[in-house]
């Protein structure tokens, strides 16, 4: 569920603690602990272990120039070396020997380091003109596109984009190493262009055919508008590459990566096969209830160590509220590792819903809140409301209740949901969680 | 912008004319630039905010001056009555008003600094001169100040040595005292407890404050169900009541000592006489009670096997009396022997009720002055407005029942026609009809 | 006071708000200020007048001011700092759609808060009493939150695991670097004479200037990306669902940020997005809209509740200084005002967009220069060259936001922090740290 669900739900259930409702009145904000508990599988996921993850494979088709954050990065002609092909870049030099045949443009680009033949072909031709009013012999220019061969000879090959061969031979071999080597990440950066643009691209892996297919999309802008209608040209807009071992995906949509941010992807080998484990630093040791007990452990320890008398209750608050974030996750569709160490991978959620629902979002926040405002009524010296705590509590969850009964009918009739659907589901919600600070400013 | 303008300023940074190096933006820089500059920025206003502190100002300037709303200043003035100290929201608040010469203003300590002021007998007494930064509050139809730090919230207490007294005058308002006697009579008041002190030479009045119920819930617990006769001492200051009435109001728990209980002397009905001027406790039944309208009390006899006396006792202490248990068990009763006649000040029945009622038709007039218990159906009720009376059957006889109107709203929903009830209280005979006067809602049960 | 006067004085202010709140940074508690405090306003609008010329005033504010969140706020041309969604749809000239659709947030807002008024009599005296007492918990909780859950930017292409984390921690370090110093800012402001405290009502305007407006004019002036051509057509393109879902959640922001003390609309946006799980640039807009709206609109019409004793705002503060709406009638009447400010408004708002828009591309950095020239002149004449001074300490730490890509709202700890630490009872110590007497 969304990050606040979470925290409000480790506020709420702070709250059926009467000595940390009772230290408030003193000024002391400990009743904000187990909150913080409630949200810190997240945070742990998002905040700190996703920067240190360890990848096998970083593939970066689109390198970005540092100081203005944006593809493609200025190289010099030397640094072309095979291990570059394919990736984006911009070259600054001098142009000689134009040849142009309308059809394809292309020329010698000489900069201090060394030369290299340009080429432009089609669509890719038409914008460079324009773009430059016209090329004559001695012009200084940039241009920007990716290194390929022909034969033997290295060729430039003027582009908007990088191939998507860099990526699928990228992925192919990550999928191999992880049927040797038994696991294997890998991080795909995504493509960010000036003004805030971005190439999207696709991923998409056949099981069936050990193949991965790359395609890359329009530009698009961060919400994920396209920006240009016409289509990448023919010849690099596609690429495939096979790998020696088998492999599964269970979710039949390719990766889409698109703007915010890139994506990590994870391939583990069970038995014969490479499967594909998604975002793989999430929701893995941190969303167990055998952390939460063991971090809820270690504030106990500190703050008996210190002395305070409130230890016992806010540690038992504070391991309530993280599990009730595992549990709350374990409503959705991809599940948690929930006993990690012990066990191994995540356990499939309930599927009530996806955990970015509206509904079960509403709900259960909304089941939080009252909770809070009924356990806070009973700490004032003469009650606002004036009905006996279990009726108020009734009260207070009747609406939440109602919305419950209804994902759980719905659930009901979709229990007979394809596998697939499953999973594509599943992915969905992580990416979302992912995304969910976006529209805060 | 549109798609095509945003496409072409794409391109034109993917293909350019020349070496034409684009304005880097070096992030780290501007963010530790900004950084610093923000932090040298903060420096300056602070050392700049060091020299302006908060201005102290003439309370008539700030009453009801909007534009000085949040304003945080300080006010100079004298304390003009007893602070006010409530946790009826769980929220402690104190409050209390103070006038500078131009005008007054309440101010307002709030939690958690409330809690803290009331640890450290940081409360300001009527006659006390307080210094304070606050922030103003201005509302439409009144100003006030919060107070924003207890190291900014000083006292000048009405000083000097406690001048002892045996009396008070208001022209003593504002000055401090002490004050010794025996306490004679003890209530609970909306401001505090109100004791009067017989000094030997007349009677002081003292008003313990609330808010010293905030600083010693044990000792004010003490005064508040303090039994007549302890002695006492008191320092503090003397505060005008309503302008008019000085009274001696302690300023924390030290300044009230209790000195001791009185000394009793377990007596007889018989040694009473010898026992002038004494407190003594004996166990006696009540007998020939009448209630004297001027006197706001009753007139009595106790009676035990030694002889009978005269007694007086208040309103207040009867109705604590409960009938049916004095209906069947002796009473103890506590008081001071004052011209030949017991004063009770206290009396408890020794026993609970048994149980046992006198039949309606055997209540006549033999039993007058004593209390009974009977039983019976409630035939008839009418309120007087200040009196109510009712009848009661049982086996044929009937009883009438007379009561103030003040017991009649306690027993109003068990005494209603039809109804069976118990009833208890002392027989009278008016305009020679026998009657049981119900003198305290405690006298009638279900 | 008749309809007829409570029709003309809520004209009035919807009048002067229109006029002003277009400007950026420019908040119409300043114009009202500024009415006050040159003493012109005041003393001609009648007594009982004044809270209907002030809703007028907050509620035309609550639309038109969506004209400078839209069309005066673009990032520099590399866009190193991530775009709003309002600015994403600037850039791609659909300004104009951008603030329509906010205006329908608002629209729908006003709706539900008039529709809502009759029943908050039922509820809010005993959320009141219930909750008074742990205000400093559910403010800290929120600013606790806010650092939590910021969303990390930076950091991914970093070589190594350490830079990496720390660079995407370097955004959240910011955060924090600029909401203490902001609330350092604020607790020496708020607690020393060094702005007049004769003028106190209006010491906070220099701050906010600075922390929201003049930022805007220094990264528009770094700016090399022009603002192109606006197109002015009145359609929008969203979905029911995407409508329905913003209103839905802007309100329940809106509610939040207008019951609870200190906390502002963006923070209710943030919470009530979280809880009914928005996703979208449109659905973002509009619940925008009617957030903002009951936000300050709400707030504001508390005070109109007899008996309710809710004084939220600091619109309401000023107005139940002067005059306390007292009677049901007066209830009734501003509700009436409501409606009728909120259409005026919508309809004044839409075609002062389409005016911005054909100019906002030919004369952006004049138009930066001359609120930025506007906004040293409207602080020099409410509180003086020390006004001035402060505001550009503001400016600093607001630019500080900008520059870690982090959340420009916790510029708010001017106020939130000072609060926080008078409600655990820490003002004396915080004097006696940074010498400030005491």
């Amino acid at each position: 569920m969304r990050g606040l669900t979470h925290y409000l739900s480790g506020l709420s259930l702070a709250t059926f603690f009467k000595p940390l409702v009772a230290a408030v009145a003193q000024g002391n904000l400990a009743i904000l602990v187990p909150a913080v508990y409630a949200y810190l599988p997240d945070f742990l996921d998002f905040k700190v272990w996703k920067f240190f993850e360890k990848w096998d494979f970083h593939v970066d088709p689109a390198p970005q120039e540092p100081g203005l954050n944006r593809a493609p990065m200025t190289v010099k002609v030397s640094s072309l070396t095979p291990e570059e092909r394919y990736r984006f870049y911009r070259l600054e030099g001098r142009a000689s020997r134009i040849e142009d045949s309308g059809d394809k443009l292309s020329f010698t680009l000489t900069d201090d380091t060394g030369s290299i033949r340009v080429e432009a072909l089609g669509r890719d031709r038409r914008d460079l003109l324009s773009a430059l009013g016209g090329l004559e012999e001695g012009d200084a220019v940039a241009v920007s596109g990716y290194l390929d061969y022909r034969g033997e000879e290295p060729v430039f090959v003027a582009a908007d984009a990088p191939h998507p061969m860099y990526v699928a031979e990228r992925v192919a071999e990550a999928i191999d190493y992880a049927y040797e080597h038994g696991e294997a990440r890998v991080k795909v950066e995504n493509i960010r262009m000036i003004g805030d643009t971005y190439r999207r691209f696709l991923i998409d892996l056949d099981g069936e055919n050990r193949t991965v297919r790359v395609v890359m999309g329009p530009i698009i802008a961060l919400g994920g508008m396209p920006l240009e209608e016409e289509p990448v040209p023919e010849h690099r807009r596609y690429a495939e590459a096979r790998t020696r071992h088998r492999f599964v995906k269970k979710y039949p949509k390719p990766t889409v990566i698109g703007g915010f941010s890139g994506t990590s992807i994870g391939f583990r080998r069970e038995g014969d096969v490479v499967e594909e484990v998604f975002l793989p630093w999430h929701r893995e040791w941190s969303h167990s209830f055998t952390v939460g007990a063991f971090l809820a452990a270690l504030l106990y320890l500190a703050l008996a160590a210190l002395g305070s008398s409130l230890a016992a209750p806010l540690a038992l608050a504070s391991m309530l509220g993280y599990w009730a974030h595992v549990v709350e996750d374990q409503l959705g569709y991809m599940g948690s590792n929930l006993l990690w160490p012990f066990t191994k991978k995540r356990t499939p959620g309930l599927r009530l819903g996806e955990s970015g629902s509206p509904l079960l979002n509403f709900s259960t926040a909304l089941l939080m809140s009252g909770f809070i405002v009924a356990n806070l009524n009973y700490a004032v010296p003469r009650p606002p409301i004036a009905l006996p705590y279990g009726e108020l509590l009734a009260l207070v969850s009747a609406p939440s209740a109602a919305m419950y009964a209804y994902a759980v009918a719905k659930w009901l009739r979709q229990r007979g949901e394809a596998p697939e659907e499953a999973e594509e589901k599943a992915v969905e919600e992580v990416l979302e969680e992912e995304e969910e600070e976006i529209g805060g400013a | 912008m549109s798609a095509e303008d945003r496409l072409r300023v794409l391109l034109e940074d993917l293909y350019s004319r020349g070496a034409k190096p684009r304005r880097k933006v070096n992030l780290k820089l501007l963010a530790a630039v900004s950084v610093i500059l923000s932090v040298a920025g903060l420096a300056v206003i602070v050392a700049l905010g060091q020299a302006a502190q908060a201005p102290l100002v003439r309370i008539s300037d700030v009453y009801g001056n909007f534009l000085m709303n949040y304003a945080t200043v300080r006010v100079r003035g004298k304390v003009t009555s007893i602070p006010y100290v409530d946790n009826s929201t769980g929220r402690l608040l104190i409050r209390f008003p103070v006038d500078d010469g131009t005008g007054s203003m309440l101010l307002y300590i709030y939690s958690p600094l409330s809690a803290e002021a009331l640890r450290r007998g940081l409360i300001p007494l009527p006659g006390d001169v307080v210094d304070a930064e606050v922030q103003v509050r201005v509302r439409e139809t009144f100003t006030y100040g919060i107070v924003q730090a207890l190291s900014a919230f000083r006292i000048e207490r009405v000083g000097g040595e406690p001048i002892p007294v045996k009396t008070l005058k208001p022209g003593m308002a504002e000055t401090l005292v002490v004050v010794e006697g025996e306490a004679a009579r003890i209530r609970e008041v909306g401001s505090g407890v109100l004791i009067d002190l017989d000094t030997g030479a007349g009677t002081v009045e003292v008003l313990v404050p609330k808010f010293i119920s905030f600083m010693d819930r044990r000792l004010y617990g003490e005064l508040a169900s303090l039994q007549p006769g302890a002695r006492l001492r008191v320092t503090g200051v003397v505060y005008l009541y309503k302008g008019s009435s000085p009274e001696v109001v302690p300023r924390r728990p030290g300044d009230v000592e209790v000195l001791g209980a009185p000394r009793v002397v377990e007596a007889t009905v018989s040694q009473l006489p010898g026992l002038e001027g004494e407190r003594v406790r004996l166990t006696v039944r009540f007998a020939g009670i009448e209630y004297v309208k001027e006197e706001r009390g009753y007139r009595l006899l106790v009676v035990d096997s030694t002889g009978r006396a005269e007694a007086r006792v208040s309103r207040e202490v009867m109705e604590r009396v409960d009938p049916f248990d004095a209906f069947s068990s002796p009473i103890l009763v506590e008081g001071r022997v004052s011209g030949g006649v017991l004063v009770i000040e206290s009396a408890k029945p020794l026993g609970r009720w048994n149980g046992s009622t006198v039949p309606l038709g055997e209540v006549t007039a033999a039993w007058k002055g004593r209390i009974v218990a009977v039983e019976g159906e409630v035939v008839s009720v009418r309120s007087l407005g200040s009196v109510a009376v009712a009848t009661l059957r049982s086996g044929g006889a009937e009883l009438r029942l007379f009561m103030p109107g003040s017991v009649y709203s306690g027993v109003k929903d068990k005494l209603v026609e039809g109804a069976r009830v118990k009833v208890a209280g002392y027989v009278d005979v008016y305009k020679g009809q026998v009657e049981v006067v119900v003198y305290t809602p405690l006298g009638v049960r279900q | 006071m008749g309809p007829l006067g409570v029709v003309l004085w809520t004209m009035f202010g919807v009048a002067v708000g229109l006029g002003f709140s277009w400007m950026p940074g420019f908040h119409v508690y300043n114009v009202i200020a500024l009415l006050a405090v040159t003493g012109g306003a005041i003393t001609f609008i009648p007594q009982e007048a004044f809270p209907f010329f002030v809703l007028g005033a907050l509620v035309s504010f609550a639309y038109s001011s969506v004209i400078s969140t839209v069309y005066f706020s673009v990032a520099d041309d590399t866009m190193i700092f991530m775009l709003f969604p309002t600015q994403r749809y600037l850039v791609t000239g659909r300004g104009h759609e951008a603030v329509l659709m906010t205006l329908l947030g608002a629209l729908a807002g006003s709706v539900i808060l008039a529709a809502s008024m009759p029943v908050m009599p039922l509820i809010l005296p005993f959320l009141r009493d219930i909750l008074n007492q742990f205000i400093t918990v559910f403010l800290s909780a929120l600013v606790v939150f806010m650092f939590m859950s910021e969303w990390l930017k930076m950091g991914e292409r970093e070589e190594n695991r350490l830079k990496r984390f720390l660079k995407a921690w370097s955004q959240i370090l910011g955060g924090l670097f600029v909401f203490l110093a902001s609330g350092l800012l604020g607790f020496v402001v708020l607690n020393t004479d060094l702005l007049p405290t004769t003028v106190a009502y209006v010491r906070l305007t220099p701050l906010f200037l600075g922390f929201f407006g003049l930022p805007w004019v220094l990264v528009n002036l770094l700016s090399g990306l022009p603002v192109g051509e606006q197109d002015t057509s009145d359609e929008v393109g969203t979905d029911w669902r995407g409508l329905l879902s913003g209103v839905f959640g802007g309100a329940l922001g809106g509610y939040m940020a207008a019951f609870f003390p200190l906390i502002t609309g963006g923070m209710g946006a943030l919470v009530a997005g979280h809880i009914t799980s928005q996703r979208g640039d449109d659905t973002f807009m509009v619940s925008q809209g009617a957030n903002r709206f009951i936000y300050y609109v709400g707030a504001f019409l508390f005070l109109f509740l007899p008996a309710a004793s809710l004084t939220r705002g600091s619109a309401a503060w000023l107005v139940s200084s002067i005059y306390q709406p007292k009677t049901y009638q007066e209830y009734v009447y501003s509700i009436g005002a409501l409606l009728l400010a909120s259409g005026v408004s919508f309809i004044g708002t839409l075609a002062l967009s389409k005016l911005v828009a054909r100019i906002v591309g030919r004369w952006f950095k004049q138009i930066s220069l001359a609120v930025a020239a506007l906004l040293v002149a409207i602080a020099w004449a409410l509180t003086g060259p020390m006004g001035v001074a402060v505001m550009l300490v503001a400016a600093l730490i607001g630019t500080t936001s900008v520059f870690f890509n982090t959340r420009r709202s916790y510029c708010l700890g001017v106020l939130i922090l000072p609060v926080l630490i008078s409600m655990t009872g820490y003002t004396g110590v915080a004097m006696k740290l940074l010498g400030l007497g005491v």
